[in-house]
């Protein structure tokens, strides 16, 4: 069961070879009927986290003074146990009761293994199932009820054929009634007023920065990890709420090549280097409006803010300390503004560019459901709000399609069916859907645009 | 003696937790490990009839959970990670003092979990379970079913080689 584990097992001490509860038997009593090792690795352990007295470290120290390799291994365990306190959380609560457990046992036994606690993230999608499976009745029963109620008219069916084509199989349509009053539609799913969230500079500046940001990282293998472009570079620290670190390098220069063997690698340099954006331009691709850094000095290094206006310099060859320094002093002036995090930002990023992909290949629902989630983590913050830019303009063209849809069905009820349809089509798995189909059904069933009553929802 | 129902609440009351630990830093996924925690709890129940009141049920429980472990998770290569990223820096505006020291903590992290996923699979899990579970060598030994000279040694390989990965973020540690 192991082999495949161990790699490292070649090597080890396996002398007291494996017990065999592979099969789920119980386990042999052989390492129970062994005194317990008294080992140096635990005691080291309860030093590091200050269990021992004083008496208890005196005598380990002791004991280990007199085996350099024992001695090694102390102090590594103390310092290693010191540098992973960082990784040492407490994991979330566990929600599993007994009755949980009884009821797994049940399952088991009536051959039924499904899980009894449910992760989390299948929950919604079960709830979406069970929605979507009200839906499908409720417009099965909303469908399927035009069908009988209203009066047979082969022309208007021939026609609507002919004019959907391959779009949502829509049955007869009514003839209007003109003394009775229009069906009403309560629309849930877009506010009545919609556009009021466009926030049109920072979805500029999101749609600018996903794409690198998404897999950016300010260090990786203990290297720098520079933007090529200033204008990358603005976009992504406006987006994270960092200075740009301007480099402005030969790839032959001395002092260029002294500055990234010696300073950048600095790991002091690099904690500072992760609060900045930074980003390298080779001075023989230099765009000209960037030419006035080098009359700071060569090579030119300073600080921007996402507007491109420089409030720090420092060119010329820095030692390490003196470079810390320049950063320290840097971050002062930018200011005690709100920095987010790489991480947290990547994973954003990552999501929006997932949304953008759906939107390109079609898939609305995909796209819709990514954005109100993005919307949702990131309120404040400039994905999310991009993400409700995109929704309100998604608000925005169904509003104007269901208004496209009124006009022509004024003139032709299957024209305005058949950009119900088409909307249906091009909104199929988001919440504008059920309100599209219960336009379209009562359109269809009445002959008449229906009467559309819009729910003060918040506007994204 | 075969294990009674009083018995195996008991089990229950005394081991979820603990064994919730084990298995989430198995995973390093609380919905994985409630699952697994509630099949290996499952599988001691269906088993009752082998066990004879001598050997250790707790022990017999962590090593259940372990192969179940191997068995569903090992095979996918799934790869945990060690705690969550750190949250946003969206609190509260800082000085540019806090921001490094919570910069310093979020770099520290990354090159901890650098280092322990550049271990051997085995050193890991065993450094791991020593290191964050607070488990012996002698109960990991009997949770995975390995030696405790092999835990031991596994235990060694990793820290010495943390220390040698780690050492020259020293100055990093919080406090």
């Amino acid at each position: 069961m192991h082999d495949t584990m161990h790699d490292d097992d070649a090597h080890e001490d396996d002398s007291h070879g494996a017990s065999s509860h592979e099969d789920g038997r119980m386990p042999h009593d052989a390492h129970r009927d062994a005194e317990p090792r008294d080992g140096l690795l635990e005691r080291a352990r309860a030093l590091a986290a200050g269990r021992l007295s004083a008496a208890e470290q005196e005598r380990l120290l002791l004991e280990v003074s007199a085996s350099s390799a024992d001695r090694e291994l102390m102090e590594a365990f103390r310092e290693v146990h010191a540098l992973t306190a960082v990784a040492d959380e407490e994991p979330p609560t566990c929600r599993v009761s007994f009755e949980d457990v009884e009821a797994r046992i049940a399952a088991d036994r009536a051959g039924d293994s499904a899980p009894v606690v449910t992760p989390v993230w299948r929950s919604p999608l079960r709830l979406a199932a069970a929605a979507l499976l009200l839906l499908g009745v409720g417009l099965a029963a909303s469908h399927f009820g035009a069908f009988g109620a209203g009066p047979r008219d082969g022309d208007t069916q021939d026609r609507e054929a002919q004019a959907n084509g391959q779009a949502v199989s829509s049955g007869e349509v009514a003839t209007a009634n003109p003394t009775a009053a229009a069906r009403a539609v309560t629309v849930t799913s877009i506010p009545e007023h919609a556009l009021q969230a466009l926030d049109l500079d920072v979805l500029a500046d999101v749609e600018a920065a996903a794409g690198v940001l998404a897999a950016f990282e300010p260090l990786r293998d203990g290297e720098p990890q520079w933007l090529g472009s200033l204008d990358e570079g603005r976009a992504v620290a406006r987006v994270t709420g960092r200075p740009v670190l301007l480099f402005i390098h030969h790839p032959t220069c001395p002092i260029c090549l002294d500055l990234k063997s010696k300073t950048f690698t600095d790991a002091d340099v690099q904690l500072r280097l992760q609060q900045f954006v930074p980003v390298m331009v080779n001075v023989m691709v230099l765009p000209e409006d960037l030419a006035g850094f080098l009359e700071r000095g060569w090579p030119y290094l300073g600080a921007l803010d996402a507007d491109g206006g420089e409030f720090a310099a420092f060119p010329g060859m820095s030692k390490a300390s003196t470079f810390r320094r320049h950063l320290d002093g840097a971050l002062t002036e930018f200011g005690a503004r709100e920095r987010r995090a790489w991480g947290p930002m990547r994973a954003l990023a990552s999501r929006w560019n997932d949304a953008v992909q759906a939107a390109d290949a079609g898939d609305a629902g995909r796209e819709w459901r990514e954005l109100d989630a993005l919307h949702s983590d990131d309120a404040e913050g400039p994905i999310g709000r991009s993400a409700a830019t995109r929704l309100a303009q998604h608000d925005a063209d169904v509003r104007a399609v269901i208004g496209d849809a009124d006009e022509a069905a004024q003139a032709d009820v299957v024209a305005g069916l058949a950009l119900l349809d088409a909307a249906i089509g091009r909104w199929s798995g988001t919440p504008y859907e059920p309100d599209l189909r219960a336009i379209r059904d009562a359109l269809q069933a009445e002959g008449r645009f229906p009467q559309l009553e819009f729910t003060s929802k918040e506007v994204h | 003696m075969g294990l009674t129902r009083q018995d195996f609440r008991d089990l229950f009351e005394r081991q979820r937790d603990p064994l919730y630990r084990f298995l989430y830093r198995l995973t390093g996924n609380r919905a994985d490990a409630e699952d697994l925690l509630q099949d290996a709890f499952a599988a001691v129940w269906r088993k009752r009839d082998v066990y004879d009141g001598r050997g250790s049920l707790d022990g017999f429980l962590r090593s259940t959970a372990y192969r179940l472990f191997l068995n569903e998770w090992k095979k996918t290569a799934r790869r945990r990670e060690l705690a969550p990223a750190p949250g946003p820096e969206r609190t509260a505006p800082a000085t540019a003092g806090e921001v490094a020291d919570r910069e310093a903590q979020g770099f520290l992290l990354a090159q901890v979990r650098t280092a322990l996923d550049a271990l051997p699979e085995s050193s890991r899990q065993a450094f791991e379970l020593f290191r964050f579970q607070g488990m012996t060598a002698r109960e990991i030994s009997e949770a995975t079913g390995t030696p405790v000279k092999t835990v031991e040694t596994r235990v060694r390989r990793a820290t010495l080689a943390l220390a040698e990965a780690l050492g020259r973020y020293r100055h990093l540690q919080a406090g």
